[in-house]
């Protein structure tokens, strides 16, 4: 062998070292090399052939890298309400609520005004929404000396007593009258103002409302609550005032007279009118005093027969002292107002002591008992009375917890009670109502709540991929149409979807509106369904059709105030409402999506269809 | 010195240079590759709610039952899994009060930065008086023991809460502070002067 031929052995040896050592240390660095994805739900990135199309048009790639329904209006094309939370840092209108509704051409909500030559205005619908205009409101309400003598209690002419206002909004500019959304009643109350006059003040939103004054006690007693018709109210100040006596008189007080006799006596009882629709109070408090007593329950303003009378909706209602225990009211509905001179508090027996507990289902009864946590509230079915039938128009209503192993004690009156029990959340058991019977010196009661229906579903995307990491929220379907007195009202529930888009959880049997949510930031909308869930007495469990989640329809725009230089509205809470295509028309509107905006007052909501 | 030999020592320089540097290449090839380890993390901090935001407000007394809240959760990390709780007439005493209780995980991006949107749906409660609903949020809370889960663990947590009361009126409504006693269970007719 040749001295090069050596070298040259040599030099390939070495070379095939260093590349083997090369390999291995190389291998050994790349070994790790594995993606760790943070989040292992899908994103939404084109392309998107295999997406289902929408109402009208197919899926797209929009210029976001994200399949979308890109619709003409860039919005949905069903009715949908915006409902906006101005948050309490804001300096306009902190803490309110406006309302705005889209048809299905985008109107009135994202009509594009007129342009006004020479008028620069900063939000133009449709890619800006300007919040509606507020409304100062000031006000009393203030009683002649003619009224105030007749109810009782003299005062100078002109008087303002201190008030509770309420007003409940009913519409506004863009639609004549809400259906049923999240929007509270603002409330407002009398003080000393300027000058030792004693009004309310308060800013509420531009729109139409119910008004109804509450006089505050000791006044209550003696000057009855008003209701206005539904009023609207323009961006501007506003006296809002009520003179008892010259804008409305006194009811005809010999059709509000009421004589209540109680043969145990009235002492610190109290009688009062209840509008039957929408149980609230529609005259003076008044407190009775010994065993029979004719009391004027004064009102103003409820003239519902042409007579002057009270009509078919109106509950007369006589109520124990606030302390007093296990004691009924008496509530009885005056047909044609009539009933009034003749409300009799029939007496009843002594209360009973109730005992029981609440425990797991057995099917061996040698089986010991098991309890555990739980809520137990009674409403009365019917009261007993002494000598008598049990009566309907007593009504007692009671909710006393349990210890941790179910037992718990309380006092009833004798009668026939609608149990509803509500164990603690993490037991597995349902929450369930059941009708039992108190007519014992000491009743004892054993509640054996079903276990929970066990829901199964799947969310699967249109594209055929499974939907990871969504949460799936069930909250009580409380539509008109959906409930029932029967059964309780199931309490929400919420999970999260597992990898291959399925999910289960513990559900109260009842209605329920299912929402699955997407993660923020995946770019799918969340999708919504309404449920029915199954329950018995023994395990159910129920699995729901796999819920679709399309691509989205992206609704976007920026939220102003109405000033000239239109200040942006940021952390507003943005939610989107729309009905079932499936339920009547006249149906509560779910909420379909929601947002934030940010510091520029833009807020992107992701939307699918209406829910099924 | 030879001219072979030198030719043998440039090659055998040569050779030796081109597998270490093939090596370094491979190496940092790979060092470039290899995935970092987990970037460092920011020291916990507890969820901030941005109580501007809640909805709905909590500036005025509710007079209609909201159904659910919607909570921001400012968070210092985003990929923080929180927990959350709610109570009714949360009883200091007696630890009662605990409704449900859950976590919402890392989500990828939302308008607002490291805020959160919770939503939480509340039952319609039995009871139509004055009620205190509370929403507490921290990075763990030991909701074993619903007693326990008012209370968050280290580095704490924050809370809003609002008041409900048909009327609008807070006459009535739980005072359960400096030992006093809860209200009584049952019994209790307060609805006559709230009018609604």
């Amino acid at each position: 062998m040749t001295a090069g031929g050596r070298s040259g052995a040599g030099v390939g040896a070495r070379v095939s070292i260093g590349a083997l050592l090369a390999a291995v240390v190389g291998a050994s660095s790349c070994e790790p090399i594995q993606p760790r994805p943070i989040l292992t739900a899908p994103v939404n990135r084109c392309p998107c052939e295999l997406y289902e199309p929408g109402a009208s048009t197919a899926a797209r790639c929009s210029s976001r890298d994200r399949c979308e329904i890109l619709t003409a209006g860039g919005r949905p094309e069903y009715p949908f309400w915006i409902v906006v939370h101005v948050p309490d840092s804001s300096i306009f209108a902190p803490g309110f609520t406006y309302v705005f509704f889209s048809d299905t051409q985008g109107n009135p909500a994202f009509t594009e005004p007129p342009v006004t030559p020479g008028v620069v205005t900063r939000c133009r619908p449709p890619q800006c929404l300007p919040l509606g205009g507020l409304v100062g409101v000031s006000g009393g309400y203030r009683v002649t000396a003619e009224a105030s003598d007749a109810v009782g209690y003299p005062l100078p002419q002109g008087t303002s007593i201190p008030v509770r206002v309420v007003y409940e909004p009913l519409g506004n500019a863009q639609q004549e009258r809400f259906p049923k959304l999240p929007l509270d009643r603002a409330f407002a109350s009398s003080r000393i103002g300027s000058g030792g006059v004693v009004e309310f003040s308060r800013a509420i939103p531009a729109g139409t409302y119910r008004r109804v004054f509450y006089p505050q006690p000791p006044f209550d007693e003696f000057f009855p609550p008003t209701v206005s018709e539904p009023v609207s109210l323009a961006p501007d100040f506003v006296v809002d005032t009520f003179v008892l006596g010259a804008d409305l008189p006194l009811d005809d007080p010999a059709t509000r007279t009421a004589k209540i006799t109680r043969a145990d006596g009235l002492d610190g009882w109290r009688a009062w009118l209840v509008d039957r629709p929408s149980q609230r109070r529609i005259s003076v408090v008044r407190t009775l005093s010994g065993t029979e007593s004719e009391v004027v329950l004064h009102t103003a303003g409820e003239q519902r027969t042409p007579t002057g009378g009270l009509g078919d909706e109106v509950e007369a209602v006589v109520a124990p002292p606030a302390s007093w225990t296990a004691v009924p009211r008496y509530v009885t509905q005056l047909f044609g107002g009539a009933g009034l001179q003749a409300l009799r508090y029939d007496p009843i027996p002594p209360p009973v002591a109730v005992a029981g507990v609440v425990v797991q289902p057995i099917t061996d009864p040698n089986a010991p008992l098991l309890g555990y946590a739980a809520r137990v509230s009674f409403e009365s079915e019917s009261i007993a009375r002494t000598n008598a039938e049990p009566s309907t128009l007593l009504r007692y209503s009671s909710t006393v917890n349990t210890d941790d192993r179910g037992r718990f004690a309380t006092v009833l009156p004798p009668g026939t009670y609608a149990a509803t029990i509500e164990p603690a959340e993490g037991t597995g058991y349902a929450k369930r109502k059941e009708i039992v019977v108190v007519d014992r010196a000491l009743t004892a009661l054993t509640f054996q709540p079903p276990p929970r229906t066990l829901l199964t579903g799947r969310a699967v995307l249109t594209d055929g991929r499974p939907l990871s990491d969504a949460a799936v929220v069930a909250i009580p379907n409380t539509s008109p149409g959906a409930r029932s007195s029967l059964i309780a009202e199931p309490r929400p529930g919420r999970t999260e979807t597992r990898e291959d888009g399925s999910f289960a959880f513990e559900l109260d049997p009842g209605p329920y509106i299912l929402s699955v949510i997407p993660k923020a930031g995946t770019g799918f909308p969340r999708v919504v369904v309404r449920p029915d869930v199954p329950g018995s007495l023994t395990a159910q469990v129920a699995e729901l059709p796999d819920i679709r989640v399309p691509a989205p329809t992206r609704l976007a725009f920026t939220l102003r105030d109405p000033s000239p230089t239109g200040n942006v509205i940021a952390n507003a809470v943005v939610r989107i409402f729309a009905r079932s295509a499936t339920a009547p028309a006249d149906s509560d509107p779910i909420e379909i999506g929601n947002a934030m905006t940010d510091s520029e007052g833009s807020v992107e909501i992701l939307l699918a269809q209406e829910p099924r | 010195m030879t001219g072979s030999a030198r030719a043998r020592r440039i090659r055998r320089f040569v050779t030796t240079a081109l597998g270490l540097a093939s090596a370094a290449v491979l190496v940092d090839a790979c060092v470039i590759a290899d995935p970092p380890t987990d970037l460092p993390r920011p020291s916990e901090r507890r969820p901030t709610i941005v109580r501007a935001s809640v909805v709905p407000s909590t500036s005025s007394v509710l007079g209609t039952w909201p159904g659910k809240v919607i909570v921001p959760v400012e968070l210092s990390d985003p990929l923080a899994e929180i927990t959350w709780a709610t109570f009714i007439n949360y009883n200091p005493v007696t630890g009662e009060g605990f409704i449900q209780d859950d976590t919402s995980k890392y989500e990828p991006a939302s308008t607002r930065g490291n805020i959160r949107l919770l939503e939480i749906p509340i039952s319609v409660p039995s009871s139509d008086r004055c009620l205190f609903i509370e929403v507490i949020v921290a990075l763990r809370l030991n909701t074993r023991d619903p007693r326990n889960a008012h209370t968050p663990e280290e580095p704490g947590g924050d809370s809003v809460g609002w008041f409900f009361s048909p009327s609008g009126d807070l006459a009535g409504c739980p005072v359960l502070d400096a030992g006093l006693q809860p209200l009584p269970d049952s019994g209790a007719d307060a609805d006559a002067g709230g009018g609604v």
